[in-house]
């Protein structure tokens, strides 16, 4: 089998693009099983998958005895028992939209802010905090109203830009924001959400599909890509930002 | 791994170490990721990345097929190599896919039909006129071996690949040939053709072959759609009907080309090797249709 046959590997490759160079420390927070991206072939010397949870009952030893990895499942009503600039990278596969779905009794943005500020705190400086979730700016009629149950445990916290503020007011630089598309279990693509490169990948995908299109269907879709209007509907967005040195 | 391709940028001059880049990138089901990088305020650059292997001879593909085709083939800049990864940088060129809309129909009624019929006349320019049977024989006698190996092609592929030999492809120009001429390694920019994926360029100089494939490609790659193809003496009026006028322009009789069409496949089939299990079972479904 080619190498980014399966979704899952397409997966890891794209959390795998902007880590730092070196293997260092890896860390996974999620609250599902649906977030899962670091496997045992993960390139990091360690690599610790932890699952936030309302109870806590397997708390992290340390690298010590673990052999190069771990797992761990804490509460999220605690704070994070790592040391402080401790990971080189951590992932959030959809974990802050979980954690708005936790705390619906506050706005889901500030739910994202005030747990970027707590990650931000246990990567290291030059480490780099990359995830993915759903895209808050995309009108819910497009969503469909019931939405699978993995999609009622989550709540889209971001759009494409209060994004990009979170993970700067979390004090991350470099922070990059993308559509991610067909869906961020099997991936294929993701296309930055400034102006010019939205415009070129969505561009892309309409003037290839343009033969099934009517002539003002065509017409309307292009106005949209041109004004930059696909980037707010799309439904995944991919992010990362890195701890200043 | 995109600090690399910062660093490939600015090694090779292409972007100063203080330029904002901005990525889309495609992760396909091959090996190879694909990155769009685009300078604030300047061009748009186009990188492939892998770490399976290196891309150095996919770097000289491209690059002589960008002497040879000029603007119908991207321009690639330079190769990089850091540790695993393998890099090529090529200037990105805007595009749509091709559809098969932009092809069928009256041969040059489309301006991508008529670059479509050009590519192949440009092309001829690299025919080898000495020693083309034997570069044929060798060829033919490689993928021979190789497929006599493969026991899911069955009895009746391998009886007549065991009938092949030099007449059958005595009368066939030796071009070499893209070897992967599919639509989705076509695209129009600003109304041109332009053809990418030049990885297997020469690999086999069979005249044809791309013409069989680019066919099967809009007609749909099918049983039934070679066996058409195989049949009908002209394809006026078919999804495929520029194949006769690209024959004319590669300088291969029409008539050769549609008794070569199982050469062609056995051929692709032997091209695609090292691709995934989905295209091999696809082409032995269709050959063991065909010749089974």
């Amino acid at each position: 089998m080619r190498p980014y046959h399966s979704g899952i590997a397409r997966l890891r490759a794209l959390y795998q693009l902007p880590t730092p160079p070196g293997r260092g420390a890896a860390l996974e927070l999620h609250l599902s099983d649906r977030g899962r991206v670091v496997g045992e072939h993960w390139p990091a010397d360690l690599v610790v998958s932890c699952r936030l949870d309302a109870l806590a009952n397997r708390p992290w030893q340390g690298p010590a005895g673990t052999a190069g990895a771990g797992e761990c499942q804490v509460s999220y009503h605690e704070p994070l028992p790592f040391p402080p600039e401790s990971f080189d990278v951590v992932i959030l596969h959809h974990t802050l939209d979980e954690l708005a779905a936790v705390f619906r009794s506050k706005p889901a943005s500030q739910v994202a802010v005030e747990w970027l500020q707590k990650i931000a705190a246990i990567t290291r400086p030059g480490g780099v905090v990359v995830g993915c979730g759903r895209n808050r700016t995309r009108p819910r009629f497009l969503s469909g109203h019931q939405g699978t149950p993995t999609e009622k445990a989550e709540i889209p916290s971001l759009g494409i830009f209060s994004c990009q503020a979170a993970l700067l007011r979390a004090g991350l630089q470099e922070v990059q924001v993308f559509n991610l598309w067909p869906d961020a279990e099997a991936p294929s693509t993701i296309a930055s959400i400034e102006a010019a490169a939205s415009r070129r990948a969505f561009r892309y995908v309409l003037e290839s599909t343009r033969e099934s299109l009517s002539r003002p269907g065509y017409v309307a879709r292009r106005l949209a890509v041109e004004l930059g209007v696909n980037r707010l509907l799309e439904q995944g967005l991919f992010y990362w930002g890195y701890k200043p040195c | 791994m995109l600090n690399l391709v910062r660093q490939a940028l600015t090694s090779t001059g292409l972007v100063s170490a203080a330029s904002r880049l901005m990525f889309n990138i495609t992760v396909s089901k091959g090996d190879v990721i694909s990155i769009d990088v685009g300078v604030a305020g300047g061009g748009w650059y186009h990188v492939q990345a892998c770490r399976y292997y290196d891309l150095g001879t996919r770097f000289a593909s491209d690059r002589l097929a960008r002497q040879r085709f000029q603007e119908r083939a991207p321009e690639p800049l330079a190769h990089f190599r850091h540790g695993d990864w393998s890099l090529i940088i090529a200037k990105a060129c805007e595009h749509r896919s091709a559809g098969a809309g932009d092809l069928a129909g009256r041969p040059g009624a489309t301006a991508l039909g008529r670059d479509l019929i050009g590519f192949f006349a440009a092309a001829r320019d690299h025919a080898l006129v000495e020693n083309a049977g034997d570069t044929h024989d060798l060829f033919m006698s490689e993928a021979r071996a190789f497929l006599a190996a493969s026991a899911e092609l069955g009895s009746g592929v391998l009886s007549f690949l065991n009938t092949l030999d030099t007449p059958d492809w005595a009368d066939v120009p030796y071009i070499p040939q893209h070897g992967d001429f599919v639509l989705n390694n076509l695209g129009s920019s600003k109304g041109r053709l332009v053809v990418f994926d030049w990885e297997d360029y020469g690999a086999t100089g069979l005249a044809g072959f791309d013409i069989c494939l680019i066919s099967l490609s809009v007609t749909g790659m099918s049983a039934a759609s070679v066996r058409r193809m195989q049949e009908v003496a002209d394809p006026a009026g078919h999804p495929w009907a520029f194949a006769q006028a690209a024959c004319r322009a590669s300088g291969l009789d029409y008539r050769t080309f549609r008794r070569a069409i199982p050469i062609y496949l056995l051929a692709f089939r032997y091209l695609k090797r090292n691709y995934g299990r989905e295209i091999a079972i696809r082409v032995n479904d269709i050959l063991r249709e065909i010749l089974g």
